[in-house]
């Protein structure tokens, strides 16, 4: 199986992303386009198996895409995807913003290194008209493992290559933390370099 | 109020005979070519960038029915013709 990343959050199983070339991706978009309609896939890198999620109360199909839809770009997202909410049946974009130790506002464990936050956007004609922009996720790198696991007062999954990490917060609850999320990567892939992305991100914007 | 990001743009709207409202709008797709660079490496360009792709943007009008929504209707239009998905 062309497994490209496995997050793990203890409210759900595991969930593993599959590569656009692999046979898993093409099943599974499969799955998507008979529930959802007609998908832009061939836009897509990535597609996920479903995985539990406590505050929206479903099982989230998540996929990455390879390109920013143009819509999007005026929020100026570093990468954006789409959620498929396969109980309630809504589907959200979602976006990823560049952020760093000067202009983070959320909470994260001391040392460790904000990378970007992520939030759902509703697009006009998708189900789901509910505003779920409150919950953000912070997507950051810790090189110390402990100081993470004792943040968030649980066990942590590892990766033998790298491990990043990812909380959700409540932004109209006083960024009350509600999931904690790991990344663990065993091997080198094209999702596993955050921080090198993220470095060559600002250098970009910078330059 | 709940932010509604439009897979289109309305870039004027006229009132025809009979309550008909004639929309000049624009909407953009993407046209993928799939990638040269197969062996997982990350790049910039290639996921976080934007990918190998070209965009085609359109500029058209349409005539609504007096008794549709405007944007409901082009929507349906959009995504009938493939420009939104």
């Amino acid at each position: 199986m062309d497994i490209i990343e496995k997050m793990y959050s203890k409210d759900g199983e595991p969930r593993s992303a599959f590569a656009r070339d692999s046979l898993e991706f093409s099943e599974r978009v499969e799955g998507i386009v008979s529930q959802f309609g007609e998908q832009p896939s061939d836009t897509w890198k990535s597609i996920s198996t479903p995985q539990w999620n406590n505050i929206y109360q479903d099982e989230v199909v998540s996929v990455v895409n390879r390109m920013i839809p143009l819509y999007l770009k005026e929020l100026s997202p570093s990468a954006t995807g789409r959620k498929f909410f396969l109980g309630s049946g809504r589907v959200y974009d979602k976006i990823y913003i560049m952020t760093d130790e000067a202009t983070c506002s959320l909470p994260r464990p001391n040392g460790s290194i904000p990378l970007f936050i992520g939030s759902l956007v509703n697009v006009f004609g998708q189900p789901g008209t509910e505003d779920l922009s409150r919950y953000k996720c912070l997507y950051f790198k810790c090189d110390n493992h402990n100081t993470v696991e004792e943040w968030a007062g649980e066990t942590l999954k590892e990766g033998l290559y790298q491990t990043f990490y990812s909380a959700t917060f409540d932004d109209e609850n006083q960024n009350n933390r509600l999931r904690i999320k790991s990344y663990a990567y065993d091997t080198v892939g094209p999702f596993t370099d955050w921080d090198k992305i993220h470095t060559m991100m600002k250098e970009m914007n910078d330059a | 109020m709940t932010n509604i990001i439009k897979p289109f743009n309305i870039l004027r709207e006229v009132i025809e005979e009979d309550g008909v409202t004639g929309v000049t709008f624009e909407v953009s797709k993407i046209n993928t070519i799939e990638e040269l660079d197969v062996d997982n490496k990350v790049t910039v360009g290639d996921y976080w960038a934007g990918g190998s792709s070209t965009r085609t943007k359109m500029t058209s009008y349409l005539s609504v029915p007096a008794d549709e929504d405007i944007e409901t209707y082009l929507y349906k239009y959009l995504k009938g013709e493939g420009w939104i998905s």
